[in-house]
């Protein structure tokens, strides 16, 4: 096989992004009916635990993969003009990037405020 | 019965239109497929346009819309269909008169996957055997009839008629991949990666949905995945 594997890549990530995200909303939701939070501190004391922080960050991370790949699909399914596919492209690569940091610093500075 | 049915000759018409047609009862017969009620109305008008030629199922020509679905004319028994029946050439494709659709495009795509056995031993006097488990492994894959009707049910392909296969197509990738013979399994798996050619197929399943003949290639384009996964490991 070629080295040039993009389809094939892209799909598998989606497959493998897909299961992380099934197994965290499964563990979010055995987490959240076991210990449901009544008031703010419990969340952040929740959220600020290492194991917990690096899942959810393994989360934000397949979502982020799962986001593009899928909004990839459909922008080669619709959008044809080449120059408005770069462009619309670009625009979602810069947003998920975005949000990819954002969500990380809310993550790291949850951590550190214990 | 009644018949709708999409008309449009590109030297009289600026835009199609959908023309109804009656057939009295008395002229029916309850045994009868699609196709001969279109013969019976082409006899009354014989600018109706379609495609047909061995009337059992198997040389594919006679695709057709109808009712929101691709069938074969020639093996859809009237009394299966709603009525008004109404009846559209194949989506997708370029339509050249009537249900007459321009195909070149699907057999471009066919073309593209190389669909004949590739084996650079020298010829052997006799045929090259199988062992009838590696025969097997052909079954539901070798019965296309290329009719057209999966490929033009898929939004893929509709989308992508140029660059994405299409069903059609890939189901005959894999009959050549999964072939014992054939030893041009690198070549065919590095000629379908890509974003499109394979892999804009989001496993819909119209084309399962209307295959004449009952075959299955969404589980084909899922084996060719898999032996990609397995081989890129």
């Amino acid at each position: 096989m070629s080295g040039h594997t993009v389809g094939l890549k892209a799909w598998l990530w989606q497959r493998i992004s897909a299961v992380y995200l099934a197994l965290f909303f499964v563990y979010l939701l055995v987490q959240f009916y076991l210990y449901p939070f009544t008031e703010y501190s419990a969340w952040h004391e929740w959220i600020a635990r290492p194991l917990v922080g690096t899942a959810f960050a393994g989360f934000i991370l397949a979502l982020l993969v799962h986001l593009w790949v899928g909004l990839r699909d459909i922008v080669l399914d619709y959008i044809h003009p080449l120059g408005l596919r770069l462009a619309v492209m670009i625009t979602i690569a810069f947003i998920l990037i975005g949000s990819g940091f954002w969500s990380m610093q809310v993550l790291i500075l949850a951590g550190r405020a214990t | 019965m009644k018949f709708s049915i999409y008309r449009f000759n590109p030297e009289t018409d600026t835009s199609p239109y959908m023309q109804d047609f009656n057939l009295d009862d008395d002229v029916l017969d309850p045994e009868m497929m699609l196709l001969d009620a279109l013969l019976l109305l082409k006899a009354r008008d014989e600018t109706l346009g379609f495609r047909r030629s061995c009337g059992e199922g198997v040389c594919g020509s006679d695709g057709m819309h109808v009712n929101g679905r691709n069938l074969l004319a020639c093996v859809t028994p009237l009394k299966s269909l709603k009525t008004p029946i109404d009846i559209r050439p194949m989506p997708g494709l370029p339509v050249i008169r009537d249900l007459i659709v321009d195909m070149q495009q699907f057999y471009r795509q066919y073309r593209a996957v190389d669909p004949y056995l590739i084996n650079k031993d020298p010829v052997p006097e006799v045929e090259r055997l199988q062992t009838p488990a590696d025969r097997e492994k052909l079954d539901g894959l070798y019965e296309c009839i290329l009719c057209g009707c999966c490929s033009t049910s898929c939004p893929s392909f509709w989308w992508n008629p140029d660059k994405f296969l299409g069903p059609a197509a890939l189901l005959q990738s894999w009959r050549f991949l999964a072939d014992s013979r054939d030893q041009a399994t690198d070549e065919r798996l590095a000629n379908l990666d890509g974003p499109f050619k394979l892999f804009r197929c989001h496993t819909i399943m119209n084309c399962v949905e209307v295959c004449p003949k009952g075959l299955n290639p969404t589980r084909a384009i899922g084996r060719i995945k898999e032996v990609m996964v397995k081989r890129s490991i």
